[in-house]
């Protein structure tokens, strides 16, 4: 654990009324972010707008690509240069990331994606709200792979996540997501930014070998240490299959440690990097699982159910992936069901039902464009409250 | 006060999301929780601009609602548009040289001509300053030193004077509608 770098042109500890996408630019400055390559889209344009002015006046550098494929290559490109670089966009622009994003796993180059959901398919509903990505940034890109993605429900969350995030993607080497949704990255609350010695940073793990003896992939660790390109450690990084050198590979068993340490990094990991948050699920018969701008509306929804005397919880998982299901079979294994509530027709929901077995799960599909109200859910309670 | 939901609502450039955002920081300051959506109309040009605001002594779960205790409305369109969601027993601030006003049964209505009161003080910018004045002297939100010292924390030095002036005569002209 290192220290915040000690710099008076980062956000001072303090309280501030701030908006989510701002408050993820001011996380990422503090964390290290020091290059940020993008191209504009709604709801996530606050972010690049705000680095576009924040970057410089921090030392860092703010670059608008082409498109969104040039810009995650231009933050692996700088990952890889030594610096914490990240990008932000929304759903289509997550879509043409993919590829990189399979890069990024494979050459194990530590990114962060702030993605900022709206409605989809497609081009969608560019300023409304959606929560169809949660599939997305698991399989988006081809192969085997582990990824983690972070759900943040508040402007605070925008923060600590975006922070989390970096740390994250810098110790497991992997991209990072904080896949957050268009209520919460263009509303207004209520932001803590501590002070800075409370604040853990990750920075990557150099390596200690000699140059002569480094092998940039080593199966000798689960995560091997990184050079920076430039330091006189020989490099090679490629999307290709690879040995411990870096060079292309079809050698099955050194592909086969290649792909089996890519995704047990995160697996043999996931109980220390999942998290979630529960409210009132000890005693429920009924548990919400829901994240993001919804999770606030079936919070509500909750209290509601309590105050009627309906002993319904709420199990919000704060990462998607790794997806905290142990917890949940926890707070399940005594027969309370679940209600899955989610701006989709359906992701989580079949996450949840993969690992609760022993009660029934229900789900509350929703098509894009609004986030359900407190009564919509309860609705739904009353509905399935098991009786 | 325990819950507080303010709708503001105008034209582009009437200040809007500003006033927001003064109030917003301004509970903060005072240690409420408070949380603020804004949204607009799909127009690029001359449309409308909404925020609204909830202040709370508790945590605040959900975001959003659709009957504010207090609308606050600076044109015609946006008052036609609005005033048919505040309830009974709540209130309405509407922008009197903007705003031909009609009966809503039951809601307490009061004007203020914010945008040519502006005029006379230098800028029809502070518009939205004089209102937060005006409000808070008819509801008494919040202390006043508190929006003054967000004002004051926020506003270029060039323009603070008038903003304050701003606030001040907002304020007389809340003390005067309620003797009125």
């Amino acid at each position: 654990m290192s220290k915040v770098e000690i710099d008076n042109r980062l956000l001072k500890p303090g309280v501030y009324f701030m908006r989510g996408n701002d408050a993820s630019v001011e996380g990422a400055l503090i964390a290290g972010c020091r290059f940020f390559a993008g191209y504009p889209i709604t709801p996530s344009n606050e972010i690049a707008t705000l680095m576009s002015r924040r970057l410089p006046q921090v030392g860092g550098i703010y670059m608008q690509f082409e498109d969104e494929i040039g810009s995650i290559m231009a933050v692996l490109g700088a990952s890889n240069g030594g610096v914490k670089s990240m990008t932000a966009t929304s759903g289509p622009g997550f879509s043409l990331m993919q590829e990189a994003i399979g890069l990024a796993a494979m050459t194990e180059t530590p990114a962060v994606i702030v993605e900022v959901q709206r409605g989809g398919p497609s081009t969608g509903l560019p300023t409304q709200v959606g929560q169809g990505d949660v599939m997305q940034v698991k399989w988006g890109s081809h192969g085997d792979y582990e990824i983690v993605a972070y759900l943040p429900n508040s402007p605070q969350e925008m923060f600590d996540m975006t922070i989390k995030a970096f740390n994250t993607a810098w110790r497991y080497r992997v991209p990072v997501v904080v896949l957050s949704d268009q209520m919460i990255g263009h509303m207004r609350e209520k932001v803590v930014v501590p002070p800075y010695e409370e604040i853990e940073i990750v920075e990557r793990r150099r390596p200690e070998e000699s140059p002569e003896e480094f092998l940039p992939f080593s199966n000798k660790y689960l995560i091997p240490p990184m050079a920076v390109a430039g330091e006189g450690y020989r490099i090679h990084v490629t999307g290709l299959a690879h040995n411990e050198k870096g060079y292309p590979t079809t050698d099955y068993e050194t592909v086969r440690k290649l792909v089996t340490r890519l995704v047990r990094k995160i697996r043999d990991n996931e109980r220390d990097i999942a998290e979630y948050e529960e409210f009132m699920a000890d005693d429920a018969k009924l548990i919400i699982v829901s994240f993001g701008i919804t999770s606030r509306s079936a919070k509500k929804a909750v209290r509601d159910a309590r105050s009627k005397g309906l002993k319904v919880g709420l199990f919000r998982p704060k990462t998607a992936w790794p997806f905290p299901y142990w917890r949940l079979q926890e707070l399940t294994n005594n027969g309370a069901d679940v209600l899955v509530v989610e701006i989709n027709m359906g992701q989580m929901y079949r996450v949840v039902r993969e690992h609760v077995r022993s009660s029934e799960v229900y789900n509350m599909p929703l098509t894009p464009g609004a986030c359900p109200s407190p009564e919509d859910i309860y609705k739904k309670i009353e509905e399935v409250y098991p009786r | 006060m325990s819950e507080l939901k303010l709708r503001l609502i105008g034209a582009g450039g009437h200040g809007i999301l500003t006033l927001g955002r003064v109030i917003g920081s301004a509970a903060i300051k005072y240690d409420k929780e408070c949380v603020m959506t804004v949204a607009y109309s799909p127009a690029q040009r001359g449309g409308w601009s909404r925020a609204d605001v909830i202040i709370s002594d508790d945590p605040i779960d959900y975001p959003i609602f659709v009957k504010p205790d207090i609308l606050v409305t600076t044109t015609q369109e946006t008052y036609d548009l609005e005033k048919g969601n505040v309830p009974k027993g709540k209130s309405i601030i509407y922008e009197s040289t903007l705003v031909k006003p009609v009966d809503v049964p039951g809601v307490k209505q009061i004007g203020i001509p914010a945008i040519s009161k502006a005029h006379e003080l230098g800028s029809s910018v502070v518009a939205n300053i004089i209102i937060l004045g005006f409000m808070n002297r008819v509801y008494q939100i919040m202390p006043d030193e508190i929006f003054l010292d967000v004002i004051r924390s926020s506003i270029k030095k060039k323009y603070l004077d008038l903003n304050l002036k701003a606030y001040e005569l907002g304020s007389k002209l809340g003390e005067e509608a309620l003797k009125s």
